[in-house]
């Protein structure tokens, strides 16, 4: 029996999106059986990231209203066997898909699936329930800002509300230097103010607004310090244990080191 | 002319309404003719709603629909003969299927005098000219050809109703996805070169193929 995992955040632009993907990616690189599923009917994106906007026939509404079957609208990933995504409808009603449709769409994925991971539309209404109504687990992603920090603990809020005990927390775009510095939120603020377990730390990377505009995922880029972090998510998805990357080291002399080798840092 | 007509084609039922009576009124008048006219429809319980030269806003469709639905009847589409091009906003009711057409015949034209974005899309029996860009994730869906006086990033889908002699015509011809008929294709994922002149897609010996307007013969 598969897990259902909702990627979310409330506010947006933070990477509730690159996280999917690239959970989701690190998933099936390790050899898991994976489903993404874009629930931000209207702003669909998740496509585009996964570089599969092109091969979209059929959508979630689609498959909510019947008018195909579920196997038909599930996209193949270009890079791996197991890797599916179910894309959002871009141009069709929003109000098309109900907290039940999603609930029964995650049960009949569970049973073909180990890992079913939802994809959350910014925002607290409609496509944020639908989102969480057949989840399991959460993962809530915020950016080291104040703004980002108010509305995951929101989210949090209303995750514990809906059952969705125990979320974790993946801080984004997070830059070591400036944090040093004083001019960013440390993580031990952001875990103190919200009180839930760090499931990952991902430093703010190029790499990944290069990844995210080519549609490969940076999990799979082996120089991206940002793909690290992902492949270290991933694991601690995984329930297995991996240490936090000590980014302040990272930016330091491992740096130093890598560009003296030739290496992207 | 009577606020309401009941005709039957091949389509189905249609209602005439004349929306120079006003709304109330007319709802009226269709409960009657509905009534009157309930052994005519038998079985058949989709009708398409005709507008005439008028196109209704967001909440006489709502009202209308549901003196239908006190009627037992569902929309199956709403058109009307506009000349000018008008967009109608989805209803909250997920079931109504509301095509905008600008009139009854197949080979009719629309033209749209705008770019499309994303989450636009265009649905027309007839064929479509487009004097603007489709970007990515609109859509356009024509029963006949498709004309873009400009760049086509977008999905276009050409007899949509089985017409393997329809064509895509843009003069940047780079989609998401082109379908004529019902084969689908779509750009390798490695290439991504622009066109430098007006390209058009069309299906030959059961393939989509895409040529340079330019050198297209008639056959």
């Amino acid at each position: 029996m598969g897990e259902v995992i909702v990627i979310t955040s409330g506010k947006g632009g933070v990477g509730k999106t690159t996280t999917t993907a690239n959970i989701g990616t690190g998933l099936a690189a390790q050899g898991k059986k994976v489903v993404l599923i874009d629930t931000d009917i209207g702003l669909r994106n998740l496509d585009v990231v996964m570089g599969l906007e092109n091969r979209i026939v059929y959508d979630l509404v689609d498959v909510t209203q019947g008018n195909c079957r579920l196997k038909q609208a599930l996209i193949k990933d270009k890079r791996f066997e197991g890797l599916f995504l179910l894309p959002a409808a871009q141009t069709k009603d929003k109000n098309a898909v109900s907290a039940d449709d999603m609930k029964k769409l995650c049960e009949e994925l569970r049973e073909e699936f180990d890992y079913i991971i939802v994809d959350c539309p910014a925002g607290i209404e409609q496509g944020f329930k639908n989102a969480i109504a057949g989840a399991d687990r959460a993962i809530v992603v915020t950016t080291p800002e104040v703004s980002a920090v108010r509305d995951a603990d929101r989210i949090i809020g209303l995750l514990e509300a809906n059952n969705l005990k125990r979320p974790k927390l993946v801080i984004n775009r997070l830059r070591a230097d400036m944090v040093k510095r004083g001019d960013m939120m440390n993580i031990d603020d952001m875990i103190d103010i919200l009180a839930i377990e760090l499931l990952g730390v991902v430093p703010e990377d190029e790499q990944i607004v290069i990844s995210t505009n080519k549609g490969e995922p940076a999990v799979l880029d082996m120089n991206s310090q940002a793909g690290q972090a992902y492949r270290n998510i991933t694991k601690r998805v995984m329930n297995q244990e991996v240490p936090l990357l000590n980014l302040d080291y990272e930016t330091g002399i491992v740096k130093k080191l890598k560009r003296l080798l030739g290496l992207k840092g | 002319m009577e606020p309401v007509k009941l005709k039957g084609n091949r389509e189905g039922l249609i209602l005439k309404l004349d929306l120079k009576t006003s709304f109330p009124i007319l709802c009226e008048n269709i409960m009657a003719k509905i009534k009157s006219a309930d052994a005519f429809l038998g079985d058949n319980r989709e009708i398409i709603i005709n507008t005439g030269n008028h196109v209704l806003d967001s909440d006489q469709i709502e009202e209308l629909t549901r003196v239908l639905q006190s009627l037992d009847l569902g929309i199956k589409k709403i058109i009307s003969e506009a000349k000018e091009e008008r967009e109608v906003e989805k209803p909250i009711n997920s079931q109504q299927k509301i095509e905008l057409e600008q009139s009854l015949s197949e080979g009719s034209t629309l033209m749209v005098r705008k770019n499309l974005r994303s989450g636009q899309s265009v649905f027309h029996e007839g064929t479509v000219i487009v004097m603007g860009d489709i970007n990515p994730g609109a859509e356009v869906v024509a029963g006949g050809h498709i004309f873009v006086l400009g760049h086509l990033r977008g999905v276009a889908h050409a007899g949509a109703r089985g017409d393997k002699d329809a064509v895509v015509y843009a003069n940047k011809l780079q989609p998401t996805q082109l379908r004529i008929a019902n084969l689908i294709t779509r750009a390798p994922d490695d290439e991504s070169v622009a066109p430098n002149e007006p390209e058009l897609a069309r299906i030959k010996d059961g393939m989509v193929i895409i040529e340079k307007y330019s050198l297209y013969k008639e056959e």
